[in-house]
């Protein structure tokens, strides 16, 4: 990148124009600016320093939400075909429509919205991404490099190093009573300190030490530089292969130059040169390109500060951030490369990220700039001085961040009430807040879920609310799994049913103590019913097997008793037959026994017939549907000329059941489905 | 048509296996079955190669391909690399990556002719992405998911993203994909969609768990019903057959 002069830096010139922006940078105040102001002691300043970056936002969230609101009617009416949902614009071809998913705003506006933030239109991009946007500048847009380190926002920056900013501030109350801070090393040297009226012991002892007089003193001279003087400040950063030097003369870029090289040793970290001083040096290629690398880079940082060796005549100060080894680029030793007796070398007091001038150009509008600060008195001052405290002996960051949060959160509160400028902002805060209620996940969610209805009842007494979503917009009574959970609910909203919108919370009905009672007493009612029904059918089987048994004992005694009579003996075999068949599913061999002496008796009772009555036609075709009918052939046979084969009865209660169609089980046949049951079990008990 | 399969005891095929309109590739497993599920159904069409990609089994998500290329991670082995050079149809350029992103599949989806990507890949891989896959490519989210190659999956005749899409989100997807997009799931629900199937233009495969009308959504919106090779003569006796005797 070439040296080439600039317009005045665009973000000075955005804060001189806009009234509401708080900070100003030291070169635009008015020359009496500083007239009869006093400097205040930190302990008695206030702790808040205002974020830049949520300043930015505050001013540009209600211009976008206006934004919004306007296309999500117009979606609303008409739905185009080319659009980007992302960032909201439509689009009149399919060609614009790709070209801008193609764009660096479109990935821009992706990274916000994924972010939570609001997205940009394309008349603000270029301003935004060069002036408020800072932690998402252009060459990270455009270029893949800048993206390795973006971890760190200056908001994240500016809450943790709140009370080492104080420290590293000045506190100026001015002629109008307004409250300003400006870097201290923007005038101060390292070497050199403040002292206040309250420690007079200090002053005494450090010839360093500068009075409020002096300091204020310093200030005037810096805003009276006279504008055509040749007086510039230099910025120089240099880390990980990275240097960015920059040159400025009150708010304008007089010489830039930034160089790149490629050093660090990938995905390992550290230098090369750092790694080859443990002792083990590498003898890669790559080891070789950043040993090689590193030596080019110093070469040229060298080179370029010899020749600016006329602007570093010409300064009054030069701001450095080079940790740990890259001070010997710059400093070539012990001897700084660019020495000179009124030149003072100074320590960026700020987070410095990736080295690019983009990067320097905020630092130095960030060192220069007059932020006013809030002025707020009921701080009590126990809580400062703790504050203070913990910060000066507590190195640990752990203890000290519930610490710092807390003393955040009362800042914002008070900072709301205090100032009407700052409302703006609390109202979008609060208006986030909302949003945020609505799809998060609550503990009345996780309990419902987890069907603890006792949990769910305490928390409900506890005041949560109902109705809100979780992420994917269920209320807490849409996860409950269990009945009891949901009657939870129920119950819980016709105890209170004034106090939620249980419509919102998505409970259909409430349910009152009487509407449970009438419930129970129907379930009771119902269970009765059913035993009772149980009871009787019981009953009746028993009564059936009852009749079976006995009618089966009569049945046997009429054989025993009377053998030869025809009709008695047709029924009783009926039965013996019926017999032998139950004991045929158990007992196999026995029904065959039973079936071969059967199949004897049968044949001589065949024989004996045809003997008698050979010439009777009825006789003989009576015999032979006997022996086609297969289960029942005795009693067919026997019953030959008596009945016809149609006429068959219920296995169980032997009703007839000529006229009916008969339930089929097995070879059986039944009157009725009961009749089965019943003799199902006789069969199984058997 | 659609095949419902698992990779030892996983219904995350599209973990296992990256599928393409000129190439397949599969994870070595413990057994042959998936191997060769993925063989009865492709083998006379195109090579099914079995790899590694990075020594791990994760190839689907690690890779990312069309029928014109393939790109893998930066931490491929050379003789995985070798093996695919060799293993790929000649006019298929296997090309590796320097991006930290290492899951490109997760990172990119594509067909044939475009591709979404992460937002945050580097302007080098998407010049890549472009040469190699011949594509061109979008930055894009899917249901603000940054993960499009995970929430979405789709060839040149159809596609299946997240299910909590809006409409706008889809129409406006499909317009600047050029086809058809449903919302849906896979795997008895499971969001993310590519994880649980693999797509190409004529054959899906899917994670057992997916249920009957998954497979049914996803058939009609990939169109593999039709996708067979007797369709072409069912759809075309009309024209061919012009009176019966």
């Amino acid at each position: 990148m070439a040296s080439e002069h600039l317009p005045s830096s665009s973000s000075a010139a955005a804060a001189a124009t806009s009234p509401e922006n708080r900070h100003r940078s030291i070169f635009d105040l008015p020359v009496n600016f500083f007239d009869s102001c006093r400097l205040l002691c930190p302990s008695l300043t206030s702790v808040f320093e205002p974020l830049s970056i949520s300043e930015n936002y505050s001013s540009e969230n209600p211009h976008s939400t206006d934004d919004r609101e306007e296309k999500s009617t117009k979606t609303g009416v008409f739905f185009p075909r080319w659009t980007c949902n992302t960032c909201k614009a439509e689009f009149d071809s399919l060609q614009d429509q790709r070209s801008h998913f193609k764009s660096d705003i479109h990935r821009f506006n992706v990274k916000l919205s994924i972010a939570g933030k609001d997205i940009v239109k394309e008349e603000d991009f270029d301003e935004l991404t060069t002036d408020s946007f800072k932690d998402y500048d252009v060459s990270s847009i455009s270029g893949s490099e800048d993206e390795a380190d973006k971890g760190s926002y200056p908001r994240n920056d500016a809450s943790k190093g709140l009370i080492e900013n104080i420290r590293q501030k000045l506190f100026i109350l001015l002629q109008t009573g307004e409250r300003v801070s400006v870097w201290k090393s923007l005038i101060l040297n390292e070497s050199e300190s403040v002292s206040y009226e309250n420690d007079k012991d200090a002053w005494n002892d450090n010839p360093l030490c500068l009075r409020e007089n002096e300091v204020i003193e310093r200030l005037r001279t810096l805003i009276q530089e006279p504008k055509d003087s040749t007086s510039f400040r230099i910025v120089l950063l240099s880390s990980g292969g990275h240097f960015a030097g920059c040159v400025f003369h009150g708010n304008t870029v007089v010489a830039h130059k930034t160089f790149h090289r490629y050093v660090v040793r990938a995905k390992a970290g550290k230098k090369q040169s750092s790694k080859d001083a443990t002792g083990k040096a590498a003898h890669s290629a790559g080891a070789a390109l950043r040993r090689h690398n590193e030596l080019a880079l110093k070469k040229e940082i060298q080179e370029l500060l010899a020749s600016w060796k006329s602007y570093f005549d010409a300064s009054s100060c030069v701001f450095i951030h080079a940790p740990s080894g890259n001070r010997n680029v710059l400093f070539n030793g012990d001897k700084p490369c660019f020495s000179h007796q009124f030149c003072a070398i100074r320590n960026v007091p700020l987070t410095v990220r990736r080295p690019t001038l983009k990067e320097v150009k905020r630092i130095y509008s960030q060192l220069t700039q007059v932020s006013y600060e809030v002025e707020e008195k009921e701080i009590p001052p126990s809580t400062k001085e703790d504050m203070l405290l913990s910060s000066s002996t507590n190195d640990n960051g752990n203890h000290l961040d519930p610490c710092k949060e807390e003393l955040g959160n009362n800042l914002n509160c008070r900072d709301s009430s205090k100032s009407p400028s700052i409302n703006v902002k609390s109202d979008t805060i609060s208006s986030e807040s909302d949003s945020e209620v609505v799809c998060t996940s609550t503990p009345l969610h996780e309990a419902a879920q987890s069907g603890d209805g006792q949990k769910v009842l305490e928390l409900l007494e506890q005041g949560l609310d109902p109705c809100i979503k979780d992420q994917r917009g269920r209320t807490p009574y849409m996860l409950a799994n269990e009945k009891e959970v949901r009657n939870t609910f129920r119950r819980f909203m016709a105890s209170n049913l004034e106090k939620w919108d249980w419509n919102a919370a998505k409970v259909p009905s409430a349910l009152t103590k009487e509407m449970e009672e009438s419930q129970a007493a129907k379930q009771a009612e119902k269970e009765s019913k059913r035993k009772a029904r149980a009871k009787e059918l019981k009953k009746l089987r028993r009564a059936r097997e009852k009749k079976a048994q006995a009618e089966a004992a009569q049945s046997q005694k009429t054989i025993a008793v009377s053998q030869n009579q025809a009709t008695v003996a047709s029924v009783s075999k009926g039965w013996q037959s019926q017999s032998v068949g139950i004991l045929r599913i158990s007992k196999e061999e026995e029904l065959k026994r039973a079936q071969a002496l059967e199949r004897e008796k049968r044949a001589a009772a065949a024989e004996r017939r045809i003997a008698e009555a050979a010439a009777a036609t009825t006789h003989s075709r009576d015999a032979q549907g006997s022996s086609m009918t297969v289960g029942s052939t005795t009693s067919l046979q026997s019953k030959s000329g008596l009945s016809g084969p149609g006429d068959i009865s219920c296995s169980c209660c032997n009703t007839s059941l000529a006229g009916k169609v008969p339930f089929h089980r097995y070879n059986y046949k039944y009157c009725s489905t009961s009749c089965m049951h019943v003799h199902r079990e006789i069969l199984e008990d058997t | 048509m659609a095949t419902r399969l698992q990779f030892e005891n996983s219904c995350e095929v599209g973990v296992f296996s990256k599928l393409t309109n000129a190439y397949c590739l599969v994870a070595i497993g413990g057994s042959e079955n998936f191997y060769s599920t993925f063989e009865s159904e492709l083998a006379d069409v195109i090579p099914v190669v079995k790899t590694s990609i990075a020594g791990t089994r994760i190839i689907g998500r690690l890779c990312a391909g069309n029928k014109n290329g393939l790109l893998v991670p930066h931490n491929t082995t050379d003789q995985e690399l070798q093996h695919l050079r060799n293993s790929l149809p000649d006019q298929v350029v296997v090309q590796r990556i320097e991006e930290k992103l290492s899951a490109l599949g997760n990172c990119i989806a594509c067909n044939d002719h475009v591709a979404l990507t992460h937002t945050d890949l580097d302007k080098e891989t998407e010049e890549i992405i472009a040469d190699v896959l011949g594509v061109e490519v979008f930055r894009q989210t899917i249901a603000g998911n940054i993960l499009v190659g995970s929430y979405c999956a789709f060839s040149n005749r159809g596609g299946l993203v997240h299910p909590h899409t809006s409409i706008e989100d889809l129409d406006e997807l499909s317009t600047l994909l050029q086809v058809p997009l449903v919302a849906g799931t896979i795997n008895r629900g499971s969001e993310v969609i590519a994880a649980g199937m693999t797509v190409n233009d004529w054959t899906a495969f899917c994670g057992s768990d997916t249920t009957a009308t998954e497979l049914s959504v996803i058939e009609s919106v990939f169109k593999l019903r039709e996708a067979q090779p007797s369709a072409i003569v069912d759809e075309m006796r009309k024209s061919l057959i012009d009176t019966y005797v």
